[in-house]
């Protein structure tokens, strides 16, 4: 008797209303890439509009330029997947510079000098991470306030004077250096956002942090620990911006105190309009890294076609927000 | 046939349990058992301790004595977890399912299984769930998102999860409380499945008429205080409902005497809005209180709204002190001295969580003529009940004589149901004509105060509005 009870009309009837799904699913998916058709958009007016764009040597002009955002718009990624904010990137970044061109004047390795690097962003991470979770305070003012330490820190320690790094091995390893064709920011890029899509949506604890930025209370009771989620978030985060901060030191052969300023925002930006929600749950590390590139065609397009660079950051701006409103969730 | 006549062994038994909260004694000495393959329905009004029993249950909140077996075994650790691996889970009102991911995610969410170097495997968790899907029947589709899918069919996805983590007893409060009619049979379906398959359920609800149609054995909570279990065959309605009305000691409202209504400061006629609301009519007169009663969904919050203004396609007639006003824009409501103290204070009033006391003080902070009050019971947190009622003992016969009108909606349970009904006896009896006219939607729609008045009766099955 149960058994008909089940198969009778009222199952019926909701699936029969859950049957929009398929449409639903079609109108979702083009929804969640209407950024997407307006970045290619986009960049088929500049391809069309201003000379020399579609080249091989402009794309790898945008990878260089936009490796450093893109690296560390992976760690955001995480961070804002667990509803958490960073905004001490942009410093990190800074003193990563300054740290990193000290190290490289003691005579370190150059090859060693990266995973140092990297873990002291990490531990820096951590930090922001353990404030948070430890002591219950919103990310939004930890991070506001380690953005003021961070970046009064790498002004401090050599009075604000930029440091020299002598070592020409470390700008190829790290930037300037070019393999099968592509230059080597390109290639830490690659490796970085592969990292990331594997930590963020094939492993476990990527799916912790989806599971807390999405509904933290659900994800409590499913017994997933929040807390070291969202640690692991932070220290990731932490550890892609000391490695950009590191890259520009390396780009430029010298550490200088206030390279990331600022950095922080674009990061966001890229982040955001890469369909990642600022409230957390849902978003994709490709998605950054495609907004990371798409904010540098802009920068680069608008360039070319001979805007002013003070009228490129209104222009910007105005599409940021575009961008944002077409991805509204 | 029914498990009433064969008594199972208890999967879990709750014995002589008291909970108290400093001086006040929530549960004085209840005992509570479920057994396999039943529903076993628990009633009481709202701040009975229908809640801290099953909070204690799911070791929420430590019993200050008592115990509590599973299958015969006393259960020494107090946490939540120890609930859930001894079979105890529990299906929220607000479910703990996260939105943005798939059915088949959500129900392993926590324990996903592995593949080499962490990774999901995603397989695994697609082919369980839809085994598991399948075992129970549902109409489910493993990778749908959550947020796609109607309420029952979310309520599923919860039930499945409990079912998957092993879970012998589940919990259910107020399962159909935000479900359509057509989602309520699909519950019972539901239910009839895990009876079959011999999980005790535990059933919260305030609708007699859904309890006598799914439970086996029923409970009353009064004061604290457990009475029963009942079979369901062998007691009535009115029974139940005698068991549940509080002695009349407990209401401290004590209206002043009898007061004549003034003038009528607020008038709606034909107030309708595209979904919830059709053909509203009424008109409250200076220092009287107007009830609305409802179920969950009737259109309750959307009429208490709509008054306000806070609906964006309501149409109608408004007058408010003399003027007319169009069914639309709260601010000139505001000039013209009418207030709304939201049904979540939380969400919709003025920052904080505000001190119960506070919530009268805010419409009449300002020059207020009507105020609106939403469920201010309900809002409130249980403990809290006795200070408010201290609070509005004192704001509401102070507003009266100041010409204050009250709008107050709340479901009709609770303390404050009777200091309503108390309060409205001082009105007018005229008023009952130009009173509120609700029409009823489905059969899930509750009259209005004043239909009740005039025997319509339309809360018939909602235990609080005999």
């Amino acid at each position: 008797m149960t058994n008909s009870i089940l198969t009778s009309s009222p199952i019926a009837a909701v699936t029969a209303a859950g049957r929009a799904f398929g449409w639903q699913k079609a109108k979702r998916l083009a929804r969640d890439h209407i950024t997407f058709i307006v970045f290619g958009l986009i960049t088929l007016f500049f391809i069309l509009h201003a000379p020399n764009f579609a080249s091989l040597a402009t794309a790898n002009a945008i990878g260089r330029i936009t490796a450093v955002v893109s690296i560390m718009a992976v760690g955001m990624t995480m961070v804002i997947m667990c509803r958490e904010i960073d905004l001490s990137v942009g410093a990190l970044a800074s003193l990563s510079a300054m740290v990193g061109a000290m190290l490289m004047q003691t005579g370190i390795a150059p090859w060693l000098s990266i995973p140092v690097m990297t873990a002291f962003g990490a531990l820096i991470g951590l930090v922001n991470g353990l404030i948070v979770t430890r002591l219950r305070i919103p990310s939004f003012l930890v991070t506001l306030g380690m953005l003021s330490i961070l970046s009064g820190t790498a002004l401090t320690l050599t009075d604000s004077l930029p440091v020299p790094i002598g070592d020409r091995t470390l700008g190829k390893i790290m930037a300037n250096g070019t393999l099968i064709g592509l230059p080597a920011a390109v290639w830490w890029t690659v490796a970085f956002a592969l990292a990331g899509i594997y930590v963020l949506h094939l492993s476990v604890i990527g799916r912790q942090m989806a599971a807390t930025g999405g509904n933290e209370a659900a994800a409590r009771f499913s017994g997933i620990d929040v807390d070291r989620a969202k640690l692991v978030a932070f220290a990731v985060c932490g550890a892609c911006a000391s490695f950009a901060g590191y890259m520009l030191a390396a780009r430029a052969s010298a550490g200088n105190p206030s390279v990331g300023v600022g950095l922080e925002l674009n990061v966001i930006a890229a982040v955001i309009i890469g369909g990642t929600s600022l409230f957390g749950g849902r978003g994709s590390v490709i998605g950054s890294v495609i907004g990371a590139i798409f904010i540098g065609i802009l920068a680069f397009g608008l360039v070319v076609i001979g805007l002013s660079t003070t009228i490129q950051e209104i222009v910007k701006g105005v599409i940021i927000i575009v961008a944002v409103s077409l991805n509204r969730r | 046939m029914s498990a009433a006549d064969n008594p199972l062994p208890a999967l879990v038994s709750m014995r002589g349990i008291v909970k108290r909260f400093g001086a006040n004694i929530v549960l004085r000495i209840v005992d509570f058992d479920v057994r396999a393959g039943e529903v076993h329905a628990l009633l009481g009004e709202n701040g009975a301790g229908k809640s801290t029993l099953m909070k204690v249950l799911l070791g929420i909140h430590k019993p200050d004595e008592g115990t509590i077996l599973v299958l015969g075994e006393p259960l020494t650790s107090t946490s939540t977890r120890a609930r859930l691996e001894a079979g105890v889970a529990m299906i929220f009102q607000e479910l703990s399912l996260v939105p943005a991911m798939s059915v088949a995610d959500n129900l392993f969410l926590g324990r996903e299984p592995m593949l080499f170097g962490g990774r999901i495997d995603r397989r695994r968790i697609r082919r369980e769930a839809t085994d598991l899907i399948a075992r129970q029947g549902f109409a489910l589709d493993p990778d749908a998102r959550i947020e796609d899918l109607p309420f029952a069919a979310r309520q599923q996805v919860e039930i499945l999860k409990a079912l998957s983590r092993g879970a012998s007893v589940i919990v259910m409060d107020e399962p159909t409380s935000s479900l359509t009619v057509r989602e309520e049979e699909v519950l019972h379906a539901t239910i009839a499945q895990l009876r079959a398959a011999g999980i005790g359920i535990v059933y919260i609800s305030h609708r007699m008429s859904e309890i006598f149609r799914v439970a086996d054995r029923l409970s009353v909570i009064k004061d604290g205080q457990i009475q029963g279990p009942f079979a369901t065959d062998q007691i009535t309605i009115p029974e139940v409902s005698r068991l549940m009305a509080r002695s009349a000691s407990v209401v401290v409202m004590k209206p002043k005497a009898r007061r004549e209504p003034g003038e009528i400061v607020f008038e709606v006629v034909g107030l309708s809005t595209a979904r919830k609301l059709r053909d509203i009519g009424l008109a409250v007169r200076a220092g009287e209180i107007v009830g609305i009663a409802g179920l969950v969904g009737s259109g309750r919050s959307t009429l208490a709204k709509a008054l306000f203004g806070l609906i964006p396609d309501a149409r109608g007639d408004v007058r408010l002190g003399g003027s007319e006003i169009g069914a639309l824009a709260t601010p000139p409501r505001i000039r013209a001295g009418m207030a709304l103290v939201p049904e979540d204070r939380r969400a919709e009033g003025a920052g904080r969580p505000a001190q119960p006391g506070r919530q009268c003080g805010a419409a009449q902070s300002c020059r207020t003529d009507v105020a609106l009050a939403g469920r201010p019971v309900m809002a409130t947190r249980d403990r809290h009940v006795p200070r408010f009622s201290r609070c509005a003992a004192h704001c509401l016969p102070r507003a009266g004589p100041a010409g204050l009108g009250t709008v107050r909606r709340q479901p009709a349970e609770g303390g404050f149901r009777k200091m309503v009904r108390q309060q409205s006896k001082t009105a007018d009896p005229r008023r009952a004509n130009g009173g509120c006219r609700r029409q009823r939607q489905g059969g899930d729609a509750g009259a209005g105060a004043a239909g009740r008045r005039k025997g319509h009766g339309g809360a018939a099955d909602h235990l609080g509005a005999r």
